[in-house]
């Protein structure tokens, strides 16, 4: 029997809504909305430092944003709206408590001394060694000790999240099997586990180094577990982001859409990345001298290219969701489907351009993760290039649309704007493809990234890129500022109200099912086809050709 | 519902004919691309990722680079000759490299302190790019079929100075 002591009945759902649980999703989100603005404009100076406009010459002052930029979006922003999605794909979608209040505040404080020290030594100066921290270049110890609380501190939020999971599931809160949704965070919660460990030596040791009990640093050490952390923690993001593509589906055709996706297909999907995930970090030491190149190509090359399958898996999964729906509700043809997508739903939207970025992204990581062809790009901006795409375009984006949904639905609070919320979806997407773009073409030419190109050392080929490179970076920027303000203005001027067909107006598409036989996948098939077998396998081989053509190098 | 908790037999559904096929094929692209890399040996010896390391500290690897250096500044490097080069904040030890066309080199690559990277950048889109490691040299063998001039970036961020860090293969006939 459920108690309804601490709980309120959202009015839309239907669900029981834990209320501390829902503090403590509160909290977290707002930090990562915080974490979002400071790496946001760290991303204003560094976008416009790579940019033909060259904003910042100081080089030390460049490098210290770029510090804040990608730490603020790489760990801040997205491990605190992870930490939240947790919380709630946990508490709320399963009608439980949260395990235990204590130990959500004690991760929270932990999480935000650790970002508290993080912040100050980046902006004093202290700290200015990029995110990735490679000794022996060290920063202040305190920087270390910063890193060190917010893992342990996100390492109480996986266990809690645990401890909930297995609470809610004794106590019988919910029937049947978990939720799809609460399923894919449960495989980012356990991938997180594996960050944690990982992260813990690679810091420790490098912390250890730098307060001298450590008289020598073995880089490559430190690199295998630091790109343990890094890469998991990229894992993290893409089973969180899946989890929040089903979700979108669901939500943006008021649960319709939901039950045409293959729930199995989708659960087996999510269940490969955990196997891979580990036989994959190898693709970060590729050219790194010491490791073997049967360790490269066994957990580099072999155990990355595997790890593609499960995205490879969900891209049908989810957009023959959508195909099967439209199908059902009576549109015929082999791609006449898609002009019927519901395209200016945030969420459908949301999801789907999304999926894109992701996609591009996904496509450019494969030459750059195959040991041959990884040295034409190993470290120039087909790097930042790909994580753009992934993480800014894919994750970011969908963790976006997703708060256009949950924000109003744990605050009573209508969303501010849908239309902004709708033109803020096709702003970040043009953007982040224009950037990214940009950055692409920018790693085929070779240019190194995290250098800052002072006009007396840029090519002047390289120009061109660099001008389209900021002319993508202020649009993202302006999408971004639309998402931030929306997102504040539904928390301090947003209408109040219990009314559910005000809570998502606007936010809902009504599809109505004829024949639920004519549901077929066929059109996504064809779709994934054409990207993923033929695209993919065109660059992958092009990037052969072009090194065979190049000087010896062996 | 993806949101909802569902009873085993509401989503324990078998795959579609479109599932199936493409669990096969997204297999048959991994392995695709995991045999080209695996085989990859066999067809091209010259186009590889460097094997040979030798460890060396950084003190030692410097001094090597810099007697290198003072032998032959200004001066083409015979057939034969190993190659030192050590990357230091914020240079190239030697600043730059005179080669002869269509002969194989051996360049020993290290660093005289931090992480640094070597990116080699032609003007005819030659690119390639490995670690520079402290406490490891990495041997590269190089062979350039054309005459010209290449140049050689730092591609991991190594300090305030990094962008500058610029220095010069020079192939002549």
């Amino acid at each position: 029997m459920v108690e309804l002591k601490d709980f309120r009945k959202c009015p839309v759902t239907g669900l029981l809504c834990h209320i501390p649980a829902q503090k403590l999703i509160t909290i977290n989100f707002v930090m990562s909305i915080i974490s979002l603005i400071i790496g946001g404009i760290a991303a204003i100076f560094v976008g416009l430092s790579r940019s033909s406009l060259i904003l910042l010459r100081d080089p030390n002052q460049y490098y210290i944003w770029l510090t804040a930029h990608g730490i603020n979006m790489l760990i801040f922003w997205i491990i605190w709206f992870e930490v939240a999605l947790l919380y709630f794909i946990a508490t709320i979608l399963l009608n439980a408590p949260i395990a235990s209040t204590r130990i959500g505040y004690l991760a929270f404080i932990l999480m935000f001394l650790g970002w508290l020290i993080v912040e100050g030594t980046v902006f004093s100066g202290n700290a200015t060694v990029l995110f990735t921290a490679y000794p022996p270049m060290v920063a202040h110890p305190a920087f270390y000790v910063g890193y060190i609380l917010y893992i342990i501190g996100a390492f109480f939020a996986v266990a809690l999240f645990f401890l909930t999971l297995y609470k809610a599931r004794v106590e019988k809160r919910y029937e049947g099997s978990l939720p799809l949704v609460t399923w894919g965070g449960a495989v980012a919660a356990i991938i997180a586990v594996t960050v944690v460990i990982h992260g813990l030596i690679a810091i420790t040791y490098v912390l250890l180094y730098a307060l001298g009990k450590v008289e020598t640093v073995n880089v490559m050490f430190y690199r295998w577990y630091f790109w343990g952390m890094g890469h998991d923690a990229q894992y993290v993001n893409v089973s969180a982001m899946v989890a929040t593509w089903y979700a979108l589906l669901a939500l943006g055709t008021g649960f319709v859409a939901a039950k045409f996706v293959n729930e199995r297909y989708a659960k087996i999907a999510f269940a490969l990345y955990p196997i891979f995930v580990i036989p994959g970090i190898g693709h970060h030491i590729l050219v790194d001298p010491g490791f073997s190149v049967q360790l490269k190509q066994a957990s580099g090359s072999v155990g990355s290219h595997f790890l593609s399958i499960p995205s490879m898996l969900h891209a049908l999964a989810l957009l023959g969701g959508i195909e099967a729906t439209l199908r059902a509700s009576g549109h015929t043809g082999l791609f006449g489907w898609l002009a019927r997508i519901p395209w200016k739903n945030p969420a459908i939207a949301g999801m789907l351009l999304s999926m894109i970025l992701f996609g591009i992204g996904g496509i450019i990581a494969q030459p750059l993760t195959t040991l041959q062809p990884n040295m034409l790009f190993h470290n120039t901006m087909w790097v930042p290039a790909h994580f753009h795409f992934t993480v800014v375009g894919g994750t970011t984006i969908a963790f976006m649309a997703l708060s256009y949904y949950v924000v109003p639905l744990l605050l009573l609070r209508k969303l501010y704007s849908v239309s902004m919320a709708r033109w803020q979806i096709y702003i970040s997407f043009i953007g982040i493809l224009i950037m990214g773009l940009a950055m692409t073409w920018m790693g085929w030419q070779g240019v190194p990234r995290r250098t800052l190109l002072l006009p007396d050392i840029v090519r002047s080929e390289w120009w061109l890129p660099m001008t389209i490179l900021g002319i993508g970076s202020v649009i993202f920027i302006i999408g971004g500022v639309m998402y931030v303000l929306n997102i504040l203005l539904t928390v301090l001027a947003g209408k109040k109200t219990t009314e559910a067909g005000e809570l998502v107006g606007g936010l809902i598409e009504q599809i109505t099912i004829k024949d639920e036989k004519a549901a077929s996948k066929k059109g996504s098939f064809v779709i994934v086809f054409i990207l993923l077998f033929i695209v993919l396998l065109a660059l992958f081989f092009g990037s052969y050709i072009r090194l065979v053509g190049q000087p010896a190098f062996y | 519902m993806t949101l909802f908790p569902r009873k085993l037999e509401e989503w324990y559904k078998t795959f579609t004919k479109e599932e199936r096929n493409w669990l096969i094929i997204a297999l048959i692209i991994a392995l695709i691309m995991s045999t080209t890399t695996l085989t990859w040996h066999a067809l091209d010896r010259e186009h590889q990722v460097p094997v040979e390391t030798m460890e060396v500290a950084p003190d030692v690897f410097m001094e090597k680079a810099m007697r290198f250096s003072m032998e032959y500044a200004g001066k083409v490097i015979p057939e034969g000759v190993d190659i030192y080069l050590a990357g230091v904040q914020f240079r190239w030890i030697p600043k730059e490299l005179k080669l002869k066309k269509g002969v194989t080199y051996k360049i020993w690559i290290s660093s005289g302190d931090v992480l640094h990277g070597f990116s080699l950048l032609g003007y005819d889109g030659t690119v390639y790019n490995v670690m520079v490691m402290p406490g490891m040299a990495y041997a590269v063998n190089v062979k350039f079929d054309k005459t010209g001039v290449y140049e050689i970036r730092c591609n991991e961020y190594c300090g305030l100075g990094h962008q500058y860090m610029i220095g010069k293969i020079v192939v002549v006939e």
